[in-house]
């Protein structure tokens, strides 16, 4: 029997990895061409940027180990800036979205078209679009961080989710109307409903703040509720945020208990309704429910993003893949309720979680895209733009968010597998496992980090390592049973305890190093974020321990709990 | 001496680098040292194949683990003897290390690699000028995990106990077997062509032999 027929079948299969990595990249620049960008320096940007009219708006946060300062900034569709507010008193949670609010009048007063912005240090801003100038202020109490969710409209109160509850203000002049305590929130939007506001906070309970200021809540479950909930039809779908996993919870508005549960992953994002559909995003994947009298799934894609999502082009989604020089992902929601997900390039493809900003001027179409590395990429579109000119060709060629290296290896797998098929078909053995070995070889190396993380996480949850004592007699009692971070540098500990709601070991010294104002530097790689120094002390290196057991990955990719103690030291220390 | 320790063990004074160096190309000149007078032609080719499979690893550096120095030791090793295959991946291990970071870790990856050398030397990869790939591809596999298990030591530094150092070699594994995986990549479409270029070079011992046999043809 002639063995040919059967390696080329084992040929074509080994093919389908290639196909679905072409397959992943559709590329944004068949509609799209990149139009301009705008570097803002040593800052992240982590909410999606804002097109309103012919403007468009664009907030920062502080980033981790930068020296530049949190602002927004305006600029033309041409990408010309026009004016720019920094706030030096802000931080590094500045990520609550910036709404833009019609002018209008109420029965508080009338108000001229607005630019919300929530900042991290708890002072919102109401500012004129045109100009930037203050419209009016107001500071709310920031507790470690202030305003980080998103704001509402309800007819002339604007709603603002603070650090420790909320306040409804006057939308003419920025005077509280209501003002209630809830629990402390992050990343916690509120939502309007017909009788009063909902929003969650970081031990999971869902509250509920009358028109009038009365407060009703109902602890979900423990955990994290980082987003406004969402109204549906069959109640509201409040995600919680745990560990190591997620659970989304359709609650009864009148009782606020919950009525249905879902299973989600980790490290949810902040989903987004359409229709009677729900978009939900998390480190695995990305999931469509629909909610009519009950919520069901019906499918999924796999993804991980763990931020915003955005309404885009053609009835699409966007969301960030939340990993390095990954893309975007493109969803499409077909009619029968089934989700896929195309991965693009458009410039801002390292870590992020701000959704993609979008707006139509002029018969055009604007994309916006920020990431970690603070930088605003626009791209353009004629409104019905079908064909791909010439000049569409040139920016191809010159995108930055081409992916080199991906299509580099892509090309070397086709040639390593034509290559075998060739010499197959000469009946050249020994040529044909030549090019197989290249082929493995190629995959290996593609997918050698992931593995590695994997592996280790494998052999930490076998790791035989007893846990050792490791409080510290000079630490503060108050800070047993919360999360705890010490930091070497120098010879001399400083530690900060306390601290809550931070999934990773990497994310949990991130807040530590604000608290202490010591600053970090990071660097991002196929096996996770390395902290390379702390106040500019590299060493020879950073280790870390969690609850005293050596970590052997990348502090991102260290799960920490309520309880953890996260202590840096320096390599030769050890 | 120790300036401090490092993820790779110690951290070396450049006095201490310097002295390491001084060792280890003494070492090398030993094991090339003998009774027997080299060509210009043994001395250049040996120069060549050090320069040579160095910059190979140098520019093949972004590559975790995948580089030509390990099946190229075992080659040499099987072809020209375990002396000179070890003075070989001795001195391949301090030129690119010249370039790609010397320290303490050094001494482990030439230990490594010489013992892989040895190692070649032992395993009739080339029997009467015939080249065995099938044996080959197998060493080449097994040597990866031997070298990756060699260099592990230079992270004791006396802190390490039993369980954390075998934790330490189960993280790496992953990019052992990568390494496994290179090396049988270049073993594979390699192999026989470096065996080839070798084949013209005696080993010491075949060397030996002949000016032994020649002396009793003489007598």
């Amino acid at each position: 029997m002639d063995p040919r027929p059967i390696i080329a079948a084992i040929l074509l299969l080994l093919l389908m990895p290639t196909f679905d990595a072409g397959a992943e990249q559709p590329s944004l620049n068949e509609d799209f061409s990149l139009d301009w960008t705008h570097d803002f320096g040593e800052v992240y940007i982590t909410t999606a940027p804002l097109f309103v009219s012919e403007q468009l708006f664009v907030r920062t946060s502080a980033s981790w180990g930068g020296s530049d300062t949190p602002s927004v900034t305006a600029f033309t569709l041409a990408g010309e800036p026009l004016w720019s507010h920094a706030n030096p008193s802000s931080s590094h949670h500045d990520m609550a979205p910036m709404m833009h609010v019609e002018q209008g009048n109420g029965a508080c007063g009338a108000w001229p078209d607005m630019l919300l912005i929530g900042w991290s240090d708890g002072r919102i801003e109401a500012r004129a679009p045109s100009d930037g100038d203050l419209l009016w202020s107001h500071q709310t109490e920031a507790v470690t961080w202030g305003i980080t969710g998103s704001m509402a409209v309800d007819e002339d109160r604007i709603v603002v989710p603070t650090r420790t509850g909320l306040v409804a203000l006057c939308a003419s002049d920025g005077q509280v109307m209501v003002e209630a305590t809830t629990g402390l929130g992050w990343r916690n939007g509120v939502t309007v409903g017909s009788d009063g506001y909902f929003l969650g906070d970081e031990q999971g309970t869902l509250w509920a703040v009358s028109r009038d200021g009365g407060v009703r809540s109902h602890s979900l479950e423990a955990g994290k509720i980082r987003h406004a909930p969402l109204i549906t039809s069959a109640g509201l779908f409040v995600q919680v945020q745990k560990d190591a996993s997620s659970t989304a919870h359709v609650v009864n508005p009148t009782t606020l208990t919950s009525t249905q549960t879902l299973d989600l992953g980790p490290s949810v994002a902040i989903p987004l309704g359409f229709e009677s559909y729900i978009l939900s995003a998390d480190s695995t994947a990305v999931r469509l429910f629909e909610c009519l009298e009950t919520c069901q799934f019906l499918s999924s894609s796999t993804f991980r993003s763990n931020g915003e999502i955005g309404r885009v082009h053609d009835g699409l989604f966007m969301l960030p893949y939340n990993g390095p020089d990954s893309g975007w992902g493109i969803v499409n929601v077909s009619n029968p309720g089934e989700v896929s997900v195309d991965t693009v390039f458009t410039g801002a493809d390292g870590y992020a979680t701000s959704g993609p900003g979008f707006g139509v001027s002029n018969g055009q179409q604007h994309l916006a895209f920020g990431s970690d590395e603070g930088v605003v990429y626009v791209h353009v579109a004629a409104l019905n733009e079908v064909a791909l000119s010439e000049t569409v060709e040139e920016d191809k060629a010159t995108d930055p968010g081409f992916a080199w290296g991906a299509q580099g290896v892509i090309f070397l797998l086709y040639i390593a597998l034509a290559g075998a098929a060739v010499q197959m078909f000469r009946n050249r053995g020994i040529s044909v496992l030549k090019f197989l070995s290249l082929y493995v070889l190629l995959i290996a190396l593609l997918v050698v980090d992931q593995v590695a993380v994997q592996w280790s996480q494998y052999v930490d949850e076998v790791n035989p390592t007893p846990t050792e004592e490791v409080w510290d007699p000079s630490w503060d009692e108050s800070w047993k049973g919360t999360q705890i971070v010490s930091i070497v540098i120098d010879g001399e500990m400083h530690a900060i305890g306390g601290l809550e709601g931070h999934d990773n070991a990497l994310d949990l010294t991130m807040a530590a190093c604000q608290e202490l104002g010591l600053e970090i530097t990071t660097e991002a790689t196929g096996m996770g974020t390395y902290v390379v120094a702390f106040n500019e002390v590299t060493g020879e290196g950073w280790e870390y321990t969690v609850d005293g057991r050596f970590a052997s990955v990348a502090a991102d990719f260290t799960v920490t709990d309520a309880s953890s103690i996260v202590q840096w030291h320096p390599v030769e220390a050890r | 001496m120790f300036q401090a320790i490092g993820t790779h063990g110690p951290e070396v004074s450049p006095t201490m680098g310097l002295l390491l160096d001084i060792v280890l190309l003494s070492f090398a000149f030993w094991l090339l040292a003998g009774p027997n007078r080299r060509s210009v032609h043994d001395v250049v080719l040996m120069a060549t194949l050090v320069a040579s499979v160095s910059l190979l690893r140098v520019v093949m550096q972004p590559l975790p683990n995948v580089q030509p120095v390990t099946l190229a030791c075992l080659l040499v090793g099987a072809q020209l003897g375990a002396r000179r295959g070890a003075a070989f991946a001795v001195m391949v291990a301090m030129l690119s290390n010249f370039f790609m970071g010397d320290g303490w870790w050094t001494i482990f990856q030439a230990a490594g690699w010489a013992t892989v050398a040895v190692l070649g030397s032992r395993l009739s990869l080339v029997v009467d000028g015939v080249y065995n790939a099938g044996r080959t591809c197998v060493a080449a596999i097994g040597s990866a995990f031997l070298f990756g298990f060699i260099v592990s030591f230079s992270i004791l530094d006396g802190t390490f106990g039993v369980s954390e150092f075998m934790i330490y070699l189960a993280n790496g594994l992953p990019f052992d077997a990568l390494h496994a995986l290179g090396n049988l990549t270049f073993a594979i479409w390699f192999g026989a062509w470096f065996a080839g270029i070798l084949t013209q070079q005696q080993s010491i011992e075949s060397l030996e032999y002949t000016v032994v046999d020649s002396h009793g043809l003489d007598a």
